[in-house]
């Protein structure tokens, strides 16, 4: 582990790191039930909120521009509002948080910090949801927004805090003294009694037989899902040899800027369907329950406040002709935006530049934290985690040991080399490619044209 | 290694600040939505709702015609009627909850609506 210990000063790469666990963190959050479409419990700033006795502030900054960035490619939302909202919401709370801490010293712990970070964080998309996308209403989800920040940020500081005690990786990266074993851990092996035994027994036997049924319930189901992910992966492949990502990313940015000046709305919406269709063409994740319950809550939420003739009355709330229009309009480019992202950000487009450089190293870092065959449970979360990230980080150690010199970054940072490459393809396919897209980006600007001039 | 952690100073008061902040919103939006004003337009052809601090332009047809009314920073006012005496578009603007104009001709009514200062009495009434 020495080798690993002195890597501690390499800060691009520790860097890369704690940004891949933040992607992996966002992938876990995303699976999580929401009890509304934008509410997140922020599991994915917890690599920020360690960092921030880890990283000098120029390297924390790049960080959540990493997280921001990667979190974008992922999850094919870099055209959309919402990656301004997770662009504008983490580098506010990362600078708060940075603040509190050096501001706060001794006398402010990762639960503080965290809170600032995440009320900070919500207000700032509060903000941004007021002018962007629920107008007037964005303030009536204000208080229960905050609320949550206020409770997911404390739990998320309780957690830091814990992990921070225990955790080797992070002792070693903050220049702290190796932790000793935690003591509680023979405490959790002996036996309990009494109600305690029970309790604990029962919560057991529920769990397993609720596995045992969801085992049953997938294993119904798995080879129509199987089928249904072999084929969007085929179409992924073909649209990598198809598409370079570069000029797909090109092409997307430039239909971006045609669909948000659309003045029609049924324009609109039939460029969303071609969005839709294009994101599947592709091979991305695509849910129609998503986009309809995302749609329903950005509408219903503009129609608290009315404006414009009296339609009709549903649940004693006036639906109103204007508030309808205006809901359905934002409705439609929030949802438009993230379709068409989705469709034209490609995993294997490379960004320039140094942080460009760490978005890919920090990939790099994901997939090993993917492939991890190690166990997560709840009760050892804090030590399972710090397993993983030594695993991960010592078996980078080895790779980088191993194609040291044969790597070429020159820039003092290897491990941006071991990027995999997209399928190759050949020129004419590529020509093709480029066609296609360029035929779309002039059809979109063709489509939001032609209303004016008619 | 420590057992436990306890929260420190500064955790607690970004706590109650934090609560200070959830509570103070929930009072501004509370105040802000039940003191909105609204406009309210009825008319022969339907109803319409806006509200006072969004300016528009609405048509409001009738049987002599089309109203024409008009929200805008200094209120509502009838811009234009085909009502013969006009008296109503002469009535100017109405910026307070509970005042009204009304183009009787027309068959067309505008309130304000909301809960407005206790004072907020008609006091036009113009046709």
């Amino acid at each position: 582990m020495q080798r690993s210990t002195e890597r501690f000063s390499d800060k691009a790469d520790v860097t890369a790191l704690m940004g891949a666990f933040c992607f992996f963190l966002s992938a876990i959050e995303y699976m999580l039930p929401k009890p509304m479409p934008f509410m997140r419990l922020g599991i994915a700033n917890l690599p920020i909120l360690l960092a921030v006795d880890i990283l000098p502030f120029r390297w924390f900054l790049a960080l959540a521009a990493v997280k921001v960035i990667g979190m974008s490619l992922i999850s094919g939302t870099l055209f959309s509002y919402v990656a301004l909202f997770s662009l504008a919401g983490t580098m506010a709370a990362a600078l708060v948080m940075w603040g509190a801490r050096r501001a706060g010293g001794k006398f402010i712990s990762q639960i503080g910090v965290s809170i600032a970070g995440a009320m900070v964080s919500n207000a700032v998309q509060i903000l941004i949801a007021r002018f962007l996308v629920f107008r007037e209403t964005a303030w009536l989800i204000a208080p229960l927004f905050l609320g949550m920040g206020l409770v997911t940020g404390a739990a998320l500081g309780v957690f830091a805090e814990s992990f921070a005690r225990i955790s080797l990786w992070y002792a070693r990266a903050a220049g702290l003294p190796d932790p000793l074993p935690a003591m509680g851990e023979a405490a959790a092996e002996s036996p309990r009694r009494g109600f305690l035994a029970w309790l604990v027994s029962a919560s057991a036997a529920g769990k397993a037989r609720r596995a045992a049924r969801k085992a049953a319930r997938d294993e119904s189901r798995k080879p129509r899902l199987e089928k249904a992910s072999a084929a969007r992966l085929a179409r992924r492949a073909r649209a990598e040899r198809l598409f370079a990502p570069g000029a797909l990313a090109l092409a997307g940015m430039v239909v971006t800027v045609a669909f948000l000046f659309q003045p029609n709305v049924l324009l609109k919406g039939l460029m969303l369907i071609v969005f839709i269709l294009a994101a599947r063409a592709v091979g991305k994740r695509y849910s129609l329950a998503t986009t309809l319950s995302v749609s329903l809550g950005i509408i219903l939420a503009n129609l608290i406040v009315p404006s414009g003739k009296v339609l009709g009355t549903l649940l004693g709330m006036r639906i109103t002709q204007g508030a309808l229009i205006e809901g359905i309009e934002k409705a439609l480019t929030f949802e438009g935006l993230m379709m068409l992202s989705k469709a034209s950000i490609a995993p294997g487009l490379k960004l320039p530049g140094r942080i460009g450089r760490i978005v890919a190293a920090s990939f790099v870092y994901y997939d090993r934290i993917v492939e991890y065959k190690g166990r997560i449970k709840a009760s050892s979360l804090s030590r399972d985690a710090d397993d993983l990230m030594l695993r991960v980080w010592g078996f980078a150690d080895t790779a980088n040991a191993e194609t040291a010199n044969a790597e070429a970054a020159g820039e003092g940072f290897p491990v941006a080399a071991a990027i995999p490459e997209a399928p190759v393809s050949n020129a004419s396919l590529r020509g093709r490619g480029n066609a296609i897209l360029v035929i779309a980006a002039a059809a979109a600007w063709a489509l939001t044209i032609l209303p004016r001039l008619l | 290694m420590k057992k436990g952690f306890k929260p420190k100073i500064l955790d607690i008061a970004a706590a109650v600040l934090g609560l200070a902040a959830v509570f103070a919103v929930s009072t501004l939006v509370y105040a802000e939505t039940s003191g909105r004003l609204m406009v309210h337009i009825t008319g022969e052809s339907g109803e319409w709702l806006q509200p006072l601090d969004k300016p528009g332009d609405i048509e409001v047809q009738g049987p002599l015609g089309i109203t024409y009314v008009h929200i805008g920073p200094e209120g509502v006012h009838i811009e234009d009627s085909p009502c013969p005496n006009k008296t109503c578009v002469a009535a100017g603007n109405i910026t307070l909850a509970n005042q009204w104009l009304a183009c009787m001709p027309n068959n067309v009514f505008i309130t304000i609506e909301g809960a407005g200062a206790k004072d907020d009495i008609p006091d036009a009434a113009v046709y």
